[in-house]
């Protein structure tokens, strides 16, 4: 069962929206956002909104919900989205409740009653749901692994506040302040493991059109540390390596120059253009823009930046292209689309271009690539029973 | 301790401590977790606003055996000097000749630094700003340089390659070079072993020192014995590369640049013998309170932790906003002297227990105890004693069933002759 929910529009932009054939053909059209989380196997995979993640419920709460189910089903589409009935939900851990009809022999006088309850519950669901609409209240979130997520002490709630007077130093000397100064532009370079299969240059292929100014090369069997320094010295600013095992891509190493930082990503669920029907051409030239949504603690913030400077700091609007780097539970979703905003100006119409992959973080290193000896200032390897859970993200 | 991202305090964490904390940014911050209401408030003792890129901390350390001053290079060519007596923290800075500075110690009314590029600098603090500094090379380049707290003299300096190994001076004649180690033999390829002494430390006294190496080892030097190390840690299937140490009585503690914190037994250095938790960064500096007890580090990811240094249990933990780069731990000073009396009763409480225990009640019970024959150390501590008492009961009956047995075996086949008889 994937849920679907429609896509927020992004801020409207100052601009003539200048119809395109490709979306005349498809007309206006949904985007529907299915989420691949490639560990989970849940049946519900969350959807998501710009605004606010709304998620799945809990595996406990679909049980629950299972019951009602089939009442729901009649009723008005206002039953789109379940609710649960425990508003709050408090820090105590929730004990299964024995329904005391179940214990009931007769079974005529135990379903009779068992139909009433639900009514009821069901009659007091859609009150609550009444005053809520009425009262302009969000709808109820529900009960998700993202509302239950463990308090970050290093989360970067509003970098204006007072005492955040250390962070925003901090953001004005680390390596990314050049670039936010718009002091250079960048410059990608894009590299494989050695000998690359097909997908994996393709890939690196589609990654150059979504970076400008970037240059695709063979590495030719030379070192990472080489790399390095021969792209600095051609004034490259960002180095970008593709890994791949069993001829897939699987692991994205992002260098910044001249000093680091190096990100090392796993790389997974890769669809190029081809894979989700699209054309290429498609693509234009145009500057694209850059969404980073949901990076909240103090190292989803470096890793933001991070994967924000590897861009240039000016869209250019005409284009209507945006790139999207969306964290979920650690896992960073990148979507490239073209948007069209309707006549009215309301409603936003996407088309989405390809590629589509999934980042996860495996370390961040200080200074550029070694991976021996240099520091690291976040590595989950080694310790991952230690520091996962499943209510625990570091993004 | 369950691994968590909140600062977190002990409730069995009651001494009287506080941090010093150098980051990356170049903020030099006083952290007080011996408070009751606010154990994870920070306080700034530098400005904020006057930092730029090249102000990273790059070197810390106490100016005095009373640790009543604080020595604080950065990554440009200044050093800063924070006492800590007055509560208004006067400052002063001093500039050197070269950048970054990697240590720093005071030897009289000298300032001795330790620059990246290998010379060891020093500098008359009376003198006035013009003055050159008197200039050491050691090498091409330094990691580190530390000085000994029992003979402030002398100090020690550790960096890449094998001209850069460690090496000690004499401050006191002139910055006479008094020691170089030299690197193991070629191992079986006849290839050099490659030589990265990435901090260095001294063990209880001059003469004893403890270098690490990010190409990971770990090794004991004692300049009295030889020149080569007289112990050594090689991790080579591990790929440890160890960034921070400090070292005290018969431990060296160390810290890599992927999170772990080690500790070694100097007896016996084929593994480590501890391993603290909790760092999910490499870790940058390490320091030892005064007891020895307590186990400061400063990881770069933002946090610094104290651990107990003998059951590994995490005590503190602060988020302290940029990456740390330094750390210093201390009593806090009001409380010195309370902490000094409490420490001292109990210090001196098991002694006057092993007192009351020798002391006989009768000369008649001494008589019979000088009689009796020893049966082990009773020069050890109570405990041992104890211990030893016990082990000699368990042994006594033994024996006393051995020689039944014996006397008994004789007559039971006595008897059986007797019966064949």
């Amino acid at each position: 069962m994937v849920k679907t929910k429609r896509k927020a529009a992004p801020p409207p932009v100052e601009e003539d929206s200048d119809s395109d054939s490709s979306f005349s053909e498809l007309g206006p059209e949904d985007v529907e956002f299915h989420d691949e989380e490639p560990d989970s196997s849940d049946d519900e995979a969350p959807s998501t909104s710009k605004k606010q993640p709304k998620a799945d419920q809990d595996a406990a709460d679909a049980d629950k919900e299972g019951q009602n189910e089939d009442d729901d089903e009649n009723e008005d589409d206002d039953d789109e989205e379940e609710e649960d009935d425990d508003e709050e939900f408090d820090k105590t851990p929730r004990l299964p409740v024995l329904n005391p009809l179940s214990l009931m022999r007769n079974k005529e006088q135990r379903m009779a009653l068992f139909k009433k309850m639900k009514k009821e519950k069901h009659k007091k669901k859609m009150q609550e749901r009444r005053a809520r609409r009425k009262a302009g209240l969000p709808a109820n979130p529900g009960h998700t692994i993202e509302s239950l997520r463990e308090k970050d002490q290093t989360e970067v709630a509003n970098l204006n506040d007072s005492d955040n007077e250390e962070l925003q130093k901090e953001l004005e000397l680390d390596d990314f302040s050049s670039y936010f100064e718009r002091s250079y532009e960048p410059k990608v370079l894009i590299t494989f493991a050695d000998n690359p299969v097909t997908k994996t240059r393709k890939f690196g292929l589609e990654l150059s059109r979504i970076f400008p100014n970037a240059l695709v090369k063979i590495r030719n069997k030379s070192s990472v540390k080489k790399i390095c320094k021969s792209a600095e010295r051609e004034e490259f600013t960002d180095v970008v390596i593709v890994n791949e095992d069993r001829r897939k891509p699987n692991g994205l190493l992002v260098i910044h120059l001249p000093n680091g930082p190096t990100a090392h990503f796993k790389l997974s669920n890769v669809k190029l253009t081809s894979d989700i029907k699209r054309d290429h051409k498609e693509i234009t030239k145009h500057r694209p823009e850059v969404i980073l949504t949901n990076f909240t603690t103090r190292l989803g913030l470096t890793v933001g930046r991070m994967l924000g400077a590897l861009f240039h700091h000016d869209p250019e609007f005409r284009g209507r292209r945006a790139v999207t780097f969306h964290n979920q539970r650690d896992y960073i979703f990148f979507r490239h689309h073209r948007y069209e905003f309707t006549k009215e100006g309301k409603r936003v119409k996407l088309r989405e271009l390809g590629p589509r992959f999934t980042l996860k973080l495996r370390s961040l290193q200080e200074g550029t690539f070694d991976s021996k000896t240099g520091d690291y200032a976040w590595i989950i390897s080694n310790k991952r029973h230690a520091m996962e859970s499943r209510r625990r993200f570091f993004l | 301790m369950k691994w968590t991202t909140a600062n977190v305090k002990h409730p069995n964490y009651t001494a009287k401590h506080e941090l010093f904390v150098g980051t990356h940014t170049g903020s030099f911050k006083h952290l007080l977790p011996a408070s009751e209401d606010s154990p994870h408030g920070q306080r700034n003792l530098s400005d904020l606003s006057a930092l730029d890129k090249e102000s990273r901390v790059t070197s810390m350390a106490f100016g005095d055996e009373a640790q009543t001053e604080i020595l604080l290079g950065r990554a440009k060519n200044t050093a800063e000097l924070h006492a800590l007596a007055d509560a208004s923290g006067s400052k002063k800075t001093v500039s050197f000749k070269a950048a970054p500075i990697v240590g720093l110690a005071r030897f009289n009314d000298k300032l001795i630094a330790g620059i990246g590029n290998g010379e060891i600098q020093s500098l008359e603090l009376g003198s006035d700003e013009a003055a050159e500094p008197v200039v050491i090379s050691t090498g091409t380049q330094m990691d580190h340089l530390r000085q000994c707290l029992q003979s402030r003299n002398i100090v020690a300096t550790g960096g890449k390659e094998r001209q850069n190994n460690l090496k000690v001076y004499d401050l006191s004649s002139d910055g006479k070079q008094i020691f170089t180690s030299k690197n193991l033999p070629n191992d079986y390829l006849q290839l050099e072993v490659p030589v990265w002494d990435s901090d260095v430390g001294f063990v209880d006294g001059p003469s004893v020192l403890a270098t690490c190496s990010r190409t990971g080892y770990v090794r004991l030097y004692d300049t009295r014995k030889q020149r080569r190390p007289v112990a050594c840690f090689a991790s080579e299937e591990h790929g440890m590369s160890f960034a921070a140490l400090v070292a005290r009585g018969n431990y060296i503690y160390t810290g890599t640049t992927m999170g772990a914190l080690k500790a070694f037994d100097t007896r016996r250095m084929k593994t480590h013998v501890h391993t603290y938790k909790g760092f999910t960064g490499g870790i940058s500096d390490l320091h030892l309170d005064a007891t020895g007890r307590y186990l400061s580090s400063a990881s770069l990811d933002r946090y610094v932790r104290i651990h107990d240094a003998d059951s590994t249990v995490l005590l503190y933990q602060c988020y302290v906003k940029s990456k740390v780069t330094k750390v210093l731990i201390r009593q806090v000073e009001d409380e010195k002297l309370d902490e000094a009396e409490t420490t001292a009763e109990e210090i001196s409480q098991p002694k006057k227990d092993k007192i009351i225990k020798a002391t006989p009640l009768d000369d008649e019970y001494e008589d019979m105890f000088d009689q009796m024959p020893t049966v082990g150390d009773s020069d050890s501590d109570s405990a041992a004693d104890s211990d030893d008492d016990a082990e000699a009961e368990e042994e006594a009956p033994k024996k006393s069933k051995k020689t039944k047995q014996k006397r008994k075996a004789p007559n039971t086949s006595l008897k059986t002759k007797k019966k064949k008889l």
